[in-house]
């Protein structure tokens, strides 16, 4: 991942008579939400939903086509064995769940026993439903690029405006420890992070704490991904910080406080939430390219880049298997694309000196 | 910025911009070769000393023969340097009789020429990895090891350098070592049991005493003040002590330490290939393995190396097999991902792969496709158990899981159907070619399971711990141990978690004894039972399992002393029946060696070692040329 | 300038020591070594491969010796590919790198600009609305999709280009086509900006009130006002596309650098890493001076000292 500086901006003194930018998101903005937000609650509410099992193995379906057989049958796996726990069921079946998904799984069960909408998107080679996977793969990338965002909002933003806000030595010391981790090649991170924290004792370790395998994973993830944001920040704040009306408000005497209330962190907020829409989108990518590699999200867990990847394994030139590469890779894709429109937008609203 | 510079920069620019571009259109092409092949790495090096794998081997086989050689179908000893042999009653006597054979540079190929490549093969400077290949041979595993102890005949190599010579061995001082030890800073000698003196670490304080002659390494300090004469290495006397040596140009005599059956096999193996010292002496190692200073013995000699492209090997003049190769120039790529392999292989950009992408595997399986050749190898797909860690400490809970598991809807499920599932650590396909008859551990049966398992305390698995299943990462071992997850849980009641990890991490994780279940695998260095089962002996290097059987290593030891034949056979066998009841590995599979082979290849020798001497292979070169016009394998008129 | 050069030189060298020291922990920490293999020798034949590749030596010393062979300049060899030393792997690999990064950069800049000068000659029309779509596209889809796809189609179905290797011009095409898509459709979202912007500001009005043409303020004034982003994205991305090129690579079997960086991580190939992760940071800053550098060439408002 690379940074994106901000462009050189050729400033005009009139700008500041133009006409006020837009106050209402632009169409491609909103539909862009719309699909967002059916993204997410497809995330939210997969347990929910009438759908197989992502992970229950059935060979003899190996590589069905889409739209092949009953589509909407009685899955025998959707509910606990004679005796079986109901925990153990759903772990087995569903991974290790929180208590809200939980209580959707059994309420799932409730309103639907065993009918489930089967094979829409195809199977894969072990006879797993591809639109479960998908389903339940949207909850890990999309909590990867939360875990992300979060951190670069956390670390990212205090960094950076910390650095641009002190100046000086201090500016430089912060953003000089910013450019050596970015000189660090990524790999070489994430494989001793990947593999250290992979490492029974320390995984161990870590799973008294709560944190397990693919937490670890999104803080690998995260743990690159604030750099840039504490670039702009930086470079944000400064401009700010010598701005005409920052100026203005200190020479009347306002306090440091009122200042940083009333002018620096509007004008910030603009900054940071158009930025944080670019950087969910290389999160993302980015766990993506971590599976090309092998180093991402392992089965059994399910994300769109893992599935993307298995995917193209399967684009061989006699017979492929192409729904296992084309569903996932669309998901990605259209999510992706919605977010780049979304921060398009929201650029337009919030940053109305970079028009676009 | 000086005005004047501000305006240079656009054109430098340009310039730049111009240069770069040229420069990249600058492709170094080359002429196709008459058979390309993909050898699945780029392999480690070209020098069969210092390789151990199969793409390596595979390069090696061609550019360097070796004493005897293997038939390629049957896999039986052939001659090869060695015009024929013989061996001495007790079996520890090899007198090979060698043929007038010469070096790609003209240099003799000579009795004295293989002493001094299997003295460096085991010299521990060499750190040759497959080195203890030879330690059958009297003498060649203290020499490997380098120790060497007050009152032996040693040989000192001095640290001097011939400037003809520059990278050769330094001269040799013969004699016994009176005393060996160390020196501290007043003076006073402590002399130690045994010691290494060759240039490591601690290696550096041993001085040892010859005739009257204190020689020590060049760092030590009594060498700089002239005590003591620098030496490089201080090893047992190679003459006197191995069993390696010629008796005259023509005839070379081998001495072994047991009566070891397989000796004769392994020396058609490819690490035990003569070097040509005479080149590594003038330009040292690496260095003499690049093209411009290479010099080689077998069918092929090396022409061209571009890193991660490819090895171009053309047909050796000199070799006495010069006429029976039919292919002048072979490529070999060095193309590790099985997607892309497949799409040269499709194109008709290759004539022969050897690693595919495991979907298409299943995929031409399930189709009969006749470019798949597939051939069972004496290779074994296993899990080993970690014998230290309870409950897997007991061997009735060992039991219950190998006899939990339906070895065959597992196989092919992951492989398709024609990998065939193993009940024998030793593979089936040994006893084609040995005559030896593996034995099986207890077939399938679930009820029996649940019954030891409740025996030994964990009744329906309650109780019983969780434990992992670790493999590297990769589709084919992360499918499979689902499916042992599932059949664990479904028929013990037990939970199981995997862990996938990377190979790196992965290997030291086995070594270190720091898991529970993990997968694993073995081919054959040679075709004999000893290279399954010594492999399970109390702390030995592969073993990994924390296994210990004092009976065992007493069998093995055994193996090793009896001659071949029916009674070398009981003895194995009652060693594998050890092994199939205390299970400290839980055989799996039997791979099965995939290739694709393109259908112009006429001639394309298999056999269960997945060995394919590139010399014996033809290729029909009309209808190869054909399908490399139109970019297509299939359709590609007959 | 002499100062500003002085001070990121310095800044640079900094910058290596500490990558060097990082990297050099990093990997050691890792379990596993250069010399794991699936077959382990005997114990003996171990301790003499630690022994001669002076890997039982404590931590602390192996750093120092390492430090000081690479003052000298000699970057060791290779565990993994044991015929070659980390320089010749290098300069080996370099070539195809460099040839196929200029390429695609090229093709990039090219595509991307156009693309980009051309929509935002007219924002909000319809070349503008289907520009920025496919830019959007661009940048969304991970690369291996855009390999796979291509390799499907181009190679198998059409049966146009060869589906790997190097040597051969037919066999750039694909590989640069993939590795440049993603950064035309990048290059072209920045100019676009840019020029749209540009058009914007006091000077490009004052031509237009002159009565300048609308094809010739775009081409003469919008497209200056773009080249600053480009230039300052390009910095950091040629350092990129040079060195990272992994997937493409590794899809279309290219002997480039950009697999020896992971392959060197994931086999523990000490010195080979090493060398990588230095070539990399040193290309990173050199890029990121020259692109100050350029950048203050092409706009005589900035002042470097600062």
């Amino acid at each position: 991942m690379g940074t994106s500086p901000e462009p050189m901006a050729a400033v005009s003194s009139s700008m500041e008579v133009l006409p006020r930018p837009r106050r209402t998101m632009p169409l491609s903005g909103r539909l862009a939400t719309g699909v967002l937000a059916i993204v997410v609650l497809v995330a939210v509410f997969v347990p929910l939903a009438p759908l197989p099992s992502p992970r229950t193995v059935d060979t003899a379906r190996s590589l069905e086509p889409p739209l092949q057989g009953r589509l909407l049958e009685e899955l025998p796996e959707l509910m606990p064995r004679e005796g079986e726990a109901s925990d153990a069921w759903i772990e087995r079946g569903f991974g290790d769940l929180g208590l809200v998904s939980r209580l959707m799984v059994q309420g799932r069960v409730a309103l639907f026993g065993r009918w489930a909408f089967s094979g829409v998107l195809g199977r894969d080679e072990l006879g797993r439903d591809l639109c479960a996977r998908i389903c339940w793969g949207a909850r890990v990338s999309l909590a990867v690029a939360l875990v992300a965002a979060v951190v670069t909002l956390l670390v990212g933003v205090p960094w950076g405006a910390v650095a641009g806000w002190a100046g000086g030595r201090v500016d430089d010391a912060m953003m000089r420890a910013v450019d050596v981790l970015n000189s660090i090649p990524l790999v070489f991170l994430v494989v001793f992070l990947v593999t250290v924290l992979g490492e029974d004792s320390i995984r161990l370790a870590l799973d008294r704490l709560g944190i397990g395998r693919l937490a670890i994973f999104f803080l690998v993830v995260a743990a690159v991904s604030w750099l840039s944001m504490a670039r702009i920040v930086r470079g944000r704040l400064l401009e700010l910080r010598d701005a005409t009306y920052v100026e203005a408000a200190r020479a009347s005497g306002a306090s440091p406080a009122r200042i940083l209330l009333r002018h620096v962190v509007p004008n910030l907020a603009g900054t940071v939430v158009v930025t944080l829409s670019l950087t969910v989108p290389r999160v993302m990518l980015f766990e993506s390219f971590l599976s090309f590699l092998g180093l991402g999200v392992q089965p059994p867990d399910v994300s769109w880049g893992l599935l993307a990847n298995a995917g193209l394994k399967a684009l061989i030139p006699i017979d492929p298997a192409w729904w296992l590469f084309v569903f996932p890779s669309a998901a990605l894709a259209v999510t992706l694309l919605a977010l780049g429109f979304l921060g398009d937008a929201l650029e337009t609203l919030l940053d109305p000196r970079r028009h676009r | 910025m000086p005005a004047r510079l501000r305006e240079l920069v656009p054109w430098l620019l340009a310039v730049a911009l111009l240069a770069a571009v040229g420069r990249a259109f600058w492709l170094p092409g080359e002429p196709p070769a008459d058979f390309t092949f993909i050898n699945g790495t780029e392999p480690k090096s070209l020098d069969p000393q210092l390789i151990t794998g199969q793409p390596e081997g595979r390069i090696a086989a061609a550019l360097f023969d070796r004493i005897v050689r293997w038939h390629p179908d049957t896999l039986e000893v052939m001659p090869a340097l060695a015009e024929r042999w013989e061996v001495s009653e007790d079996q520890k006597q090899y007198v090979f009789h060698l043929r007038d054979a010469v070096w790609s540079d003209g240099e003799p190929l000579d009795a004295p020429a293989i002493v001094a490549a299997w003295q460096r093969f085991l010299d521990p400077a060499t750190a040759a990895e497959y080195s203890y290949q030879l330690w059958p041979v009297r003498g060649a595993r203290a020499y490997g090891v380098g120790l060497v102890a007050a009152g032996e005949m040693i040989e000192v190599e001095l640290d001097e350098q011939d400037p003809q010579r520059p990278f050769a061995r330094g001269p040799l001082v013969r004699g016994q070592a009176s005393w060996v030890g160390s020196i501290a800073n007043d003076g006073s000698r402590q002399a130690s049991d045994a010691a290494a003196l060759f240039g490591g670490s601690d290696d550096e304080a041993v001085l040892v005493e010859v005739d009257g002659v204190l020689y020590a390494s060049p760092e030590h300090p009594l060498v700089a003040d002239g005590t003591a004469t620098a030496a490089r290495a201080a090893l047992p006397d190679f003459a006197t002590r191995v069993g390696i040596s010629a008796r005259d140009q023509r005839t070379l005599v081998v001495e072994l330490a047991e009566p070891t059956p397989y000796f004769l096999h392994v020396c058609g193996f490819y690490p035990l290939a003569p070097v040509p010292i005479h080149v590594i002496e003038k330009h040292g190692s690496p260095n003499w393995t690049k093209s411009e200073n290479i010099v080689c013995s077998g069918p092929y000699r090396l022409y061209s190396r571009r890193l991660r492209d490819r090895v171009r090997m053309v047909r050796n003049e000199t070799s006495y097999r010069a006429d029976e190769v039919s292919l002048e120039v072979v490529d070999a790529l060095a193309i590790d991902s099985g997607a892309t392999a497949l799409a040269m292989f499709e194109t008709a950009a290759v004539d022969w792969a050897t690693n595919l992408p495991p979907f298409a595997a299943k995929l031409f399986i399930e189709r009969d496709d006749p470019t798949l050749r597939l051939q069972s190898e004496l290779s074994i797909g296993f899990y080993r158990l970690n014998t230290t860690r309870p409950p897997l400490n007991d061997p009735r809970v060992r039991q219950a899981l190998s006899q939990a598991l339906d070895r065959s809807t597992i196989v092919k499920a992951v492989y398709g159907p024609g990998q065939p599932p193993s009940l024998s650590f030793v593979p089936e396909g040994m006893e084609t070619a040995t005559g030896y008859a593996p034995v099986q551990t207890a077939a399938e049966d679930a009820e029996e399971a649940r019954k030891l398992l409740a025996a030994a305390g964990y009744p329906g698995g309650e109780g019983f711990p969780k434990i992992t299943i670790t493999f590297n990462a990769d589709e084919g071992h992360q499918m499979m141990a689902e499916l042992i997850q599932a059949q664990w849980k479904s028929r013990l009641g037990i939970d199981v978690e995997l862990a996938s990890m990377e190979w790196g991490a992965f290997l030291d994780a086995q070594s270190r004894l720091d898991y529970w279940v993990a997968r694993a695998g073995w081919t054959a260095d040679y075709v004999d039972p000893n290279t399954f089962l010594d492999m399970f002996v109390t702390d030995g290097a592969n073993n990994q399992t924390g296994f210990s059987s004092p009976d065992y290593d007493r069998l093995i030891a055994e193996a090793s002393r009896t001659p071949a034949g029916d009674a070398r056979d009981a003895v194995f066998a009652e060693a594998e029946t050890i092994l199939m009841e205390e299970l400290p590995v839980l055989p799996l599979f039997m791979r099965v060696s995939k290739n694709l082979v393109a259908p112009w290849v006429t001639s394309f020798p298999e056999n269960s070692l997945d060995i394919h001497p590139i010399e014996a292979i033809q290729v029909d070169a009309q209808r190869q040329s054909e399908a490399r016009q139109a970019r297509r394998l299939r359709g590609a008129a007959p | 300038m002499i100062a500003f050069l002085v001070r990121r030189v310095t800044w640079l060298v900094a910058t290596l020591l500490v990558v060097y020291t990082v990297t050099f922990f990093l990997m050691r920490a890792v379990p596993g070594g250069p010399f794991s293999s699936e077959r382990q020798p005997p114990p003996e034949i171990r301790e003499a491969i630690a022994r001669r590749y002076k890997l039982d030596l404590p931590l602390s010393q192996q750093y120092v010796t390492e430090l000081t062979r690479l003052l000298r300049g000699d970057l060791g060899m290779s565990f993994r590919l044991a015929d070659y030393s980390v320089g010749e792997v290098i300069a080996e690999g370099w070539q195809a790198s460099a040839s196929l990064g200029t390429v695609a950069m090229v093709l990039a800049i090219l595509v991307g600009g156009a693309a980009g000068v051309v929509s935002a000659a007219r924002p909000g029309g319809l070349i503008d609305g289907a520009v920025r779509t496919f830019t959007m596209v661009g940048i969304s889809l991970p690369s291996f999709a855009l390999a796979g796809v291509a390799v499907l189609l181009v190679v198998y179905e059409w049966r146009l280009l060869p589906a790997a290797g190097w040597g051969t011009l037919p066999q750039l095409i694909l590989p640069a086509g993939c590795l440049g898509a993603v950064y035309a459709a990048e290059i072209a979202r920045l100019v676009r900006s840019g020029v749209v912007e540009a058009m914007q500001s006091d000077w490009v009005r004052t031509a237009r009130a002159k009565g300048a043409s609308h094809r010739r303020i775009v081409l003469h004034h919008a497209v200056r006002g773009a080249v600053g982003p480009v230039v300052s994205f390009l910095g950091p991305a040629i350092a990129g596309i040079l060195t990272g090129s992994v997937v493409v690579e590794k899809v279309f079997a290219i002997p480039g650098i950009g697999y020896h960086f992971i392959e060197a991580a994931t086999t523990r190939d000490y010195t080979l890493a090493m060398g990588l992760v230095l070539l990399y940071t040193l290309l990173l800053g050199v890029a990121g001076i020259l692109v100050d550098l350029v950048q203050a060439a092409l706009d005589p408002r900035i002042n470097l000292e600062k």
